[in-house]
Order: C-alpha cells, then structure tokens, then sequence
C-alpha cells in the first residue's frame, strides 16, 4: 500500500524545501530570451563537457591574460586627457592638490601619492548581501599613464577563474599606493580582501593581496558631507546627474547585475554581461571626475552657489577648520540662502562665533535674529539670556531676553503645540533663577562686609 | 527556625499532611579529590589555590585529563558541581601556553553567556594574564565587534549568532579558525529535536570552516541528565565523544516531596488549584526563615505569587525588598544584583521562571519549590538543584497540577528517581534541515566533488545545481545566488517558512514566531495565542503575508482547534511485533485542515464557546509512529465507541510522550483511523509534527511498550469516572465510555507482553 519510491527531489519538493526556480524573468536580456524552462528532466552532468571560452574579444577590446591559476579576459581601454566624462574633462583630475585629497579622504598618507600612482577601483559582484559567497567576477580599475588614462577590467569568465582574477590583479596592483573608490569602505574592498582570503591568497610577501592596508580615499562619505540634506540619496547615479552633468542612457540597474552574470555562466551567451561592462567603465570615470569635483569644491573653486557655500561651511566645520568655516556660512549668507537654509546657517554661524569665543559677532546674529519682525526661532532669547548671565555679566539684559522669549512661545503657542510646554517651563525657571541672581548681585552685601570689617586689623 | 522544623510543621498540618504523595530523603555525599594533573600550567593552578580551590572534584579530573588527550567529552553531573572548571581549566591552560590559541564557547541563551563572561574576567583577572574575552552576539557593539574578531581568545556566543553573524562571514575570523582549539557546547540537552539536528548541521559548517584554516578543535559538552547524553553528544558532533558522569562534588541531605492538590470535583477530575498550594508552601518556608526560590512556568503567574509572598516577609522599612521577582524581561543590571542578593543572604525569596534553571550563579539555597512539572525530568532536577549547600538539609517540592503529565508523575515518584528514560533525540539528515544547511555550507566556501556534508551530498549538490542555487565549474560547487541563505534559516524552526506574530499596541512589534504546521490551530482569528506566559488575541491573520496581527488580553479560556485530517502512509522504515498490536514507522504525508474551534475555560475545562476557522488545506510530510489493533485486541468495541477508545489513546500517547523524549507536548500528534487504508485495521499514529522529522518517531517506535504502558497506568490510575482532561480527554466530547475503552484496548495489546 506504500507509494512507489520516490526521488530525492520528490521528496524534498513535497517537504517545500526546493526554491522555485531563481526568476530572471526581470532581467532584460531580449536575445538570450527567458531563462526559465519548462521543468524537464535533466540528467546529472557528471562529466560536463568543458564550457567554450565565451567570445569576449568579439565585443571588447582586450587581451587573454594567463597565470598560473588560468586563464582570464581583461578588457582594457585608453582615454585620452582630454575626454569629457559628463561636464569635466578627465585631466583636471591630474591638477587637484594632494592636501585637498588628503583632507577629504581623512588619511595623510594619501597627500604624497604622485597621481599616476593612484588607482580607481569599482567592482561588480554576485549579490549586494556581502559574507562569503559573494564573487567580484568584474574588477574595473583605473589610472593616468603615459598622458591618458588606461581601464582595465579584470573578468572572471567562470566561477572557476577567480583565482587566476585575483592573480592577475594582486599582479597589477603592486603598481599603485592609494585608491580611490565609492563605498569601497564598506564594500568592494573587504570583499576582495574576502576573496583573497578564501583563495589562500593572502601572503605577507605581497602586502596587495591585502587590499585594505593601501591608504584609500572613499568619495562617498565627503560627498555625503556636503550633498547629504540637499539631493534625495547620495548614490553615484545621483552625484553624476547632479555635479558631473551626467546622465546615463540605458543603462544596465545595479541590482540587475547578479542575476545577469548568473545567466551568462549557464548559457555562455557573453552578450548577457556585456552592458555591465559599459556600466562599470562610467562608474570609474565617474570616480575621476568625482575626485576632481570633490576637491575642487573643499579646495574653493568649485562651491558658488549660497547652498554649496553652506554645505561646505559644514564640511569645514566637521574638519574643525573654523575660520573656512566662518568664512563659507558668511559668503553663503552673503549670496542668500532660501529661509529655511537661512535660519540653519545664521544658527550655525552664531554657534560656531560662541565657540571661537568671538561673543560680538555671535551676540550680533541673534540680536539680529530675535529683532526679525517674523521670527520664531527661540534659540537667539536663550543664547542672548546665557551670555548677558554668564560673559557679560548684565543680568536686567539677560531677564529681558528670557521675557522675549516667553512671549515668542506665548504668541506662537498654537504653532509650537505640546512642544512649547517643557520650553516654556524651562523658561520660566530660567527667569526665576536670573531674577534671584540679579536681587543678589544688586542687594547690599551688608553681612559679609560687617565680617571683613571684623577681621581687618 | 531550623528548615528540619519547619518541614515537620508542614507535613503534620492538616491543610498538607494527606497532599505529599512522596516524600523520599536523599542523603549527602562526600566529595571525592583529585589532584590538579602536573601538566597543568603552574600559575592557574596557584591562582586557583588562591581563590580557594585546593584540588578538583574527580569528574573535573577525569574530564580535564580526557581533554587533555584530544578526547572529546560530555560532562553530566547535577546543579553546581563545578561544571565550568571543566572546560575552563583545559582553555586557560591552553591560552597560557600559547598566546595564539583560541577557544569557542556556544550557550543556547545571551543571559548565560552574560553570566560565563562575568565569571571568565574575574578568574582572568585573578591571572592578570593577557586573556582577552567577550561575548559576540546582537548586543555587541560595532567597535567591539571587530577587536573580538582579531584578538578575542575566548569569544561566547550563541548558535543564532554563529550561524548568521560567525561562519558567513568566516573570513573576518581568520584568526580564530586558524588557531582554534577548543569548542564548548554548554546545556547540550537543550539541542534535541529541531534545534539539535540545526545544531548538527551548524557543527558540521563550523568543521568545514576549521579545516579549511587548518584546525581541528576537541568539543567540550555539559548536559543536565538525561537518558542518553553520550548518543545525543556524538549524533551532534559525529564524532566519538567520551562520557564524564561520575560526580565527584558533595552534597548535603535532601528531602524532596511530591504534592498533589486535593481533588474537589471527582466527575470531572478537578483538583484544586496548585498556584494555591504553592503559595501556601512556600510562605511557611519563608516564614520559617529558608531561603527559598518558587518556580513558575510564566512571567504573569511569576508576578501573581511575588506579590503574595511580598505579604507573608514583610519588608523592612528602609531596606529592599527581601522577595524578588527573576524572568525574562528583567534588565541585566537588576538581574546581576538579584544573583547577588541571593548569594550574600540579603535577598530570602525569589519567583522565577527557568531562566534561573540554568547555569546562572546564584549559590545553593534552602528550598526550591516547583509549581508543575517543567515539562522534562532534566529540568525538574536542575530546579531541584538549586536548594541545596554543602552539609546541610534542603528541601525541593514539585506541586503537581491537573494535566496528564503532572498527574502521572504523582502516583509514579520512580519517574522521577530512578533511571531518566527521557532521551534527547535529533535528525541531522531531516531533509529540509540538511539541505537549508547544505546551501549556507556552500555559500561560506565551495564544495568539490567528492566532498561529504551529511546524507546524500553529490545528488543534494546536483540537485541545488539543476535549481540554478549553485553553479558547477571546474569540479567545484560555488553560490551562485544573490540571497544570503543564513538569514532565511531559523534555527529554532523546521519548516522553512515561519508565521511571524505582530503585537499592534502600544507600538507595533513582533512578539514571536511560529511554524507553518502550527498556524492553523495556534493563530488562527480569534485564537488565544499564549507566548511568555501571556495571552494574546489574535484579531487578524494574513495567510499570503504570514503575519497574524494580535493584542494582549487578559480572559479564562484558552482556544483549541479542531484539525480534520487524512493520513496516507508513504514508506515504511520498520515493522513490527508489539505486544499484540503490530507497530510501524515510517513516512507519512499527512494534509489537513482547521476546522473550528473551542473555547474552554482555564480552570475547569468547560467548552464556552466556538467559532469556524476558514483557511486553506496544508500538506505535512513528516516520520510518524503507529501501531494496527487486530481484531482480538477491540474486543466487542465497534463504531462510535471504538473510535472514541482510540481517539482517548492518541491524547494520552501525546500527553506521555514527553516522558521518553525530550520535547514538547506539541511536537508529536495523534490521528486515528477506525479502518486504515494501509494496515486494514484500527490504527492510532504519532506523527512528528516538524516537516521531515526530527528524530521522534523513530524513538518512540522503539519505546513502544513502555509507551503503552505508562499511558495504560495513567488512564487506569485516574480517579474520574468515565474519561477527564487528566488522562484520556474530556469524556463529553465522544460517546460511551472513553476511559474504559481505552483501558479494554490497552490491556489487551499489552496482555503477555514484557513491561
């Protein structure tokens, strides 16, 4: 009465434990057609026959690079200096100060490089999850060279490539002392020195295999510096149409990427990779022009508008460069802010004058601030009451300024709601306890004095 | 007043006197000493002198020396004989001779891992070596994270974390693979059933992972006892494990009383409460001054009988209070100065729920009493172990309470006694299990032909190749998907796709999960989903998504739901004689279906109410258990009253089956058939209610008879008339006699048979 004997993959099907079949339907790749077949019974391939070398060079320029480990395809191109990726020519790249680019990579040791010993690095990968088996099967890399600019991008034609990949490249890379990536920090570069590892690659002899100690200037944190607030990510794809005046035309989307390398492994059909290729040429070039925007901008030249002035102000001030500080919030003030970037960079600045202890200039924002006919920022009443108490030690001035802003909160109370309640208490303390000071400070010091009186011979 | 005094007070009190079914005295032990072994780094063996330890218990001995020669081994004695110096010693030891060696502790819960580090830096401290040591689970800060990862000599974590957190990322723990030494694996009874077969698979990960660094650890296990620690440790590790269970630590006299409320309503089997006996009790021996601890299974009763007892010990003015309350749910920091508090005296009473069950360090007290069965003997004498200290007399009672189990236990004291028969049973090769695993094996590093991963490994790997989750180059099986497969397996759960369980006020939040299988009865609209000892209503559940939506309520039902079922046997793995029924296991597919549901009322088990349940039909496949009664065995039961004879016996073998398995009463089901299509004749199956099975079935197929016979006894001892929820089940749900038929059965399969 039993059922006949099932296979193993009956089983597990019965049990849910077979994935469906991975969906590349999403994927746009009109000439390999769908992936997914209707479901036929595959025999085990237990000897495959050995997968044709896929016909890279009939679409790319190139060469076939032999190690010791195999046998790789590495596409490789020249741009000439004056190629324009965007709005910005590559070679303005080559003139950007090495100081700059030491203090928005955060790292001295990138102000020495000489710039054709800098290499620009993105990778193209099997998953965005990270951990072990995630693959870089594209490596694109960049640097000047005999007056242009050479890419290479190191292929990995089968998962079984990836340690002549990773030859190939530890190879290269000896020729290089920084790099320069976007979210290399976080991603691409743990996850070569990942793969390194797995490989046994990893050598005392060939500190390059160890990818992380090379001194690396990561654009997307001073990028998130600046543009942070002010564009809606700070995604490359957004930075290129934003500052580089690029916008990309069918482009391939990141998170297609996987899967079409997936498709290319099973089918060999090259073509199904080939526009990740062309993605990941302009993302380097991206990573020039970034550089040479990204510098520009810190060094001075490139801020000109009243919200880069102010972003950059607070970039300066990240760096504890007050003075740059100061001098960008006041030109970005001077230029005019919209208000509510307005308001931001007139609180900033004042606060930033209070810690320089240049208490004129700050106590002039906020008398400036609270004399606004529409203000309703409290901050100026506080500021103004701490320092009449505390520096200038004139506390009418100081009771005066906590009633103003007693009264900010009591008019505008239906704008301010439930938050207005614990301000207008701390307030009120504030007041009580300014008045005690100045009774005191004003209140004949009878006592202490009969006491003097009595020690003094 | 001495604790002698107090005892005798209770037992000859009318309120208990006719309550203690059991009242059996234990004398204490002498210690047995072994010296510290020569090879034992010098500096330990003072810095241990100096802190008071003079030499080892033997266990410790025998168990250090075994280490010592690249044995694994599984420790099994009680409650605080000094467990921890067991894997302790051999690390530190280690760690001191070679600066580059790394040991790996595994604890199934954070508290106790939280517990072993305060407990590793003070002995560290006392070194003043440079032994650098830390937990790494979701509470580690980033920073801190990465300095464990490099430089941690001892790092402690949990499975979870080392299944999603540690192996995954193995490449960022170079160091450790490479120079790794010793791994423990503390509570190991723990890891039966789903968990201890993810477990198997997770160690099998984690050897891969060694070798591939070039290590090949040694594994240190404790367990609590159970029947079968040696097996259950080498079906986890795979490996010859040698078995440590001579306890060397003494003891003092203890007496330990089983007490079973008075029955007030005999027609429906009801006693009365045991949170009243309990609180009784346990007030006379705070009152009599006995530091006493009370068990209790939820975090609402905990807080109920804390703050009774806070009435019977008032507090002194100005000083805190002197009975606490310790769950789950509890800060850290309150919890360490409670641990304190109960160590120093200040504190005289505490209520708990098992987290104190385990390993954490309170010292012995007076008296320990349980308010019902923890469910497994092993947990039951971990409670009881915690009253006791070094020649002097402690008290533990259980307080038993209507259910099945607990009244079994009462008129059967040699349960707890004698021998454990609960054995800790595990399938590393369940099907669904071995293959999530296989997929996060082949993610952290490739597979070669050839190599092995559980059953089944080539035609698994092609398998995954041909669904295009792996890809084959070169001889070599890589990842080749964008997901992370860790993070889709949960280690506590079979099925691969769980139900998550969503608090909506005050804020929203997931309060826990469940398995498919379980869905239909426990979430169900409408159902009372119980999770920590608290109630929650379910108001919605989304089928498609997997969410049931709930909110916290406070009512005197529970909900039970009725499943129609149809069971088709599959494959039949044995077969054969038991007693006069004739006894399977096999693999069965199993579909149902929910159909309605009761309400019934806590206390008394009265059906108040029901509704429809409308959701679709789920397939089970899974190893079940069943035995056919011939015909010589029903007697002249035919129709309803057969039915209703073997309905009473799949609730009781449920109910029973955790006395031989270390699992949950919900693990294992029962469908009965009058006529099986399979065996022709009246069948009652024990299906193990995980997909592909995890190791139940094949236990209690072997157990056959003693299973039989323990349900025989429970139904033949209780004191209802015609069936209760105490032993076969509610009378009024079927027709005739339940409790007689299941009796006329039972005895007539056992007739002759060997007990």
């Amino acid at each position: 009465m039993t059922e006949p004997a099932r296979s193993l993959r009956e089983k597990l099907r019965a049990l849910g434990a077979l994935p469906a079949a991975l969906s590349l339907d999403s994927a746009t790749d009109a000439a390999s057609g769908p992936l997914t077949q209707p479901e036929i019974e595959r025999t085990p391939y237990s000897e495959p026959e050995p997968l044709p070398e896929p016909d890279v060079e009939a679409y790319l320029p190139g060469f076939w690079q032999d190690t010791p480990e195999g046998r790789i395809f590495v596409v490789e191109r020249r741009y000439e200096l004056d190629y324009v990726h965007g709005a910005i020519p590559l070679r303005r790249t080559l003139d950007v100060s090495g100081e700059v680019i030491a203090r928005i990579g955060r790292h001295a040791g990138l102000s020495a490089v000489p710039p054709e010993r800098v290499l620009y690095l993105d990778t193209e990968t099997t998953g965005l999850s990270g951990g072990t088996g995630t693959y870089a099967w594209l490596v694109g890399i960049g640097h000047f060279i005999d007056g242009g600019f050479r890419l290479r991008q190191y292929f990995q034609t089968d998962f079984g490539q990836e340690r002549a990949l990773l030859r190939a490249l530890s190879d290269y890379l000896v020729h290089f002392d920084a790099v320069v990536t976007f979210n290399g920090k976080t991603f691409d570069l743990p996850l070569l020195e990942t793969r390194f590892t797995i490989n046994g690659m990893v050598h005392r002899s060939e500190p390059q295999t160890n990818v992380r100690q090379l001194p690396h200037l990561d654009l997307l944190h001073p990028a998130r510096r600046i543009y942070k607030d002010r564009f809606s990510s700070c995604r490359l794809g957004e930075l290129e149409q934003q500052v580089l005046g690029l916008v990309r035309h069918e482009d391939v989307p990141g998170w297609e990427i996987p899967a079409l390398y997936f498709r290319y492994v099973r089918n060999r059909r090259f073509r199904a990779v080939l526009p990740v290729f062309e993605h990941n040429a302009l993302d380097i070039l991206s990573l020039v022009t970034l550089t040479s925007h990204l510098c520009d901008f810190f060094g001075g030249d490139a801020a000109r508008s009243a919200e880069d002035r102010f972003s950059l102000g607070r970039a300066c001030e990240v760096d504890s460069l007050d003075t740059q500080a100061v001098a960008n919030y006041r030109a970005a003030l001077e230029l005019g802010l919209q208000p509510a970037l307005q308001h931001d960079c007139e609180q900033r600045l004042s606060l930033l004058y209070r810690r320089m202890g240049r208490w004129e200039e700050a106590q002039a924002v906020w008398e400036m601030v609270a004399r606004r006919a529409d203000n309703r920022q409290l901050y100026p009443y506080i500021e103004l009451a701490k320092y009449h108490e505390r520096i200038s030690r004139d506390f009418a001035r100081a009771i005066q300024a906590a009633h103003e802003g007693l009264a900010l909160l009591d008019r505008h109370h239906i704008l301010y709601g439930a938050a207005s309640i614990a301000d207008r208490e701390e307030m009120l303390r504030r007041i009580a306890r300014l008045e005690q000071r100045h009774d005191r400070a004003s209140a004949p010091r009878r006592t202490r004095s009969t006491i003097v009186a009595v020690i003094s011979p | 007043m001495p604790l002698l005094e107090t005892l005798q007070h209770l037992r000859s009190s009318r309120e208990h006197a006719g309550n203690f079914t059991t009242w059996r005295v234990i004398p204490g032990r002498e210690a047995e000493w072994a010296g510290f072994p020569p090879w034992l780094d010098q500096h330990l063996v003072r810095t241990l002198q100096a802190r008071g330890i003079d030499s080892l218990y033997s266990h410790q001995a025998e168990a250090i020396a075994a280490i010592h020669d690249g044995k694994n081994v599984v420790v099994v004695t009680p409650t605080a004989s000094g467990k921890t110096l067991c894997y302790n010693l051999p690390v530190l030891d280690a760690v001191l001779k070679d600066p580059e060696a790394r040991a790996l502790y595994l604890f199934p819960t954070k508290a106790l891992s939280q517990d072993q580090l305060s407990e590793l830096h003070g002995v560290i401290e006392a070194l003043d070596a440079d032994i650098k040591t830390h937990t790494y689970d979701g509470d580690t800060p980033g920073e801190v994270r990465r300095a464990v990862r490099s430089a941690g000599h001892i790092v402690i974590t949990n499975p979870d974390m080392l299944h999603t957190g540690v192996l995954p990322h193995h490449t960022k723990w170079v160091k450790l693979f490479e120079n790794l030494r010793y791994v423990v694996i503390d509570e190991l009874h723990n890891y039966r059933g789903v968990f201890g077969s993810h477990l198997a698979n997770l160690l099998r990960r984690l050897r891969r992972i060694c070798a591939f660094y070039g290590s090949d650890p040694v594994f240190i296990c404790c367990s609590a006892t159970i029947a079968n620690p040696q097996e259950l440790a080498e079906a986890l590790l795979e490996q010859p494990v040698t078995l440590v269970n001579r306890n060397g630590a003494p003891s003092g006299d203890k007496i330990i009383g089983i007490y079973n409320p008075p029955v007030v309503n005999r027609q429906l089997g009801i006693r009365r409460s045991s949170a009243f006996a309990v609180r009784s009790i346990a007030r006379e021996l705070l009152k009599g001054g006995a530091q006493t601890i009370v068990f209790s299974a939820s975090r609402t009763s905990v807080e109920v009988l804390l703050t009774y007892l806070r009435d019977a010990i008032k507090r002194v003015p100005g000083e805190p209070e002197r009975v606490r309350g310790y769950r789950g749910g509890y800060l850290p920091l309150e919890r360490r100065e409670i641990e304190r508090g109960l160590r120093d005296g200040s504190i005289r009473g505490v209520v708990a729920t098992n987290a104190l069950e385990l390993g954490i360090d309170i010292g012995g007290l007076q008296a320990a009493v349980l308010h019902g069965y923890p469910g497994s003997l092993a947990s039951s004498w971990q409670q009881f172990g915690r009253a006791g200290r070094r020649g002097e007399l402690s008290f533990a009672v259980m307080v038993v309470n209507s259910s099945p189990l607990n009244q079994y236990i009462a008129s059967h004291p040699d349960f707890i006694f004698g021998a454990s028969p609960e054995a800790g049973r595990i399938n590393p090769d369940n099907l669904i299990i071995l293959s999530s695993h296989l997929k996060c094996a082949a993610f952290e590093l490739p597979f070669e032909e050839g190599d092995r991963f559980g059953a089944h490994t080539e035609e698994l790997l092609e398998l995954l190749t041909e669904e295009e989750v792996l890809h084959r180059s070169q001889g070599r099986y890589h990842w080749s998907a964008e997901s992370f497969p860790a993070e889709q397996v949960s280690l506590r759960s079979a099925s691969i796709d769980n139900f998550v369980i969503i608090e909506q006020v005050p804020k929203l939040r997931v309060i826990g999960e469940v398995d498919r299988p379980s869905a239909p009865t426990l979430i169900h609209e409408e159902a009372i989903y119980i999770h920590g000892g608290e109630q929650y209503h379910v108001d919605r559940l989304d089928w498609q998504e997997k969410k049931a939506y709930v909110r916290k309520v406070d009512v005197d039902y529970y909900t039970d739901a009725n499943l129609a079922v149809d069971l088709r046997v599959l494959e039949v793995f044995d077969e054969g004689a038991g007693g006069a029924a004739t006894r399977y296991h096999g693999e069965v597919a199993i579909s149902y279906v929910a159909t309605i549901f009761k309400k019934i009322k806590l206390d008394t088990h009265e059906n108040v109410g029901w509704g429809k349940i409308h959701l679709p039909q789920e397939d089970l496949h899974t190893s079940s258990y069943w035995f056919a009664l011939p015909p010589e065995t029903t007697g002249d039961l035919a129709g309803d009253e057969l039915q209703g004879g073997l309905w009473g016996i799949g609730n009781l073998l449920v109910n029973v089956a955790p006395l031989f398995l270390l699992c949950d009463p919900r693990d294992v089901r029962a469908v009965t058939q009058v006529k099986s299509p399979f065996t022709d004749q009246p069948t009652v199956f024990i299906y193990d209610n995980h997909p592909g099975g995890v190791g139940f079935s094949d236990r209690l197929y072997d157990d056959h008879l003693r299973l039989l016979g323990a349900a025989c006894e429970l139904a033949r001892n209780c004191l209802c008339d015609s069936g209760c929820p105490s032993c076969v089940g509610p009378a009024n749900e079927v027709s005739g006699n339940p409790r007689a038929a299941v009796l006329g059965l039972l005895e007539r399969v056992l007739v002759g048979a060997p007990v």
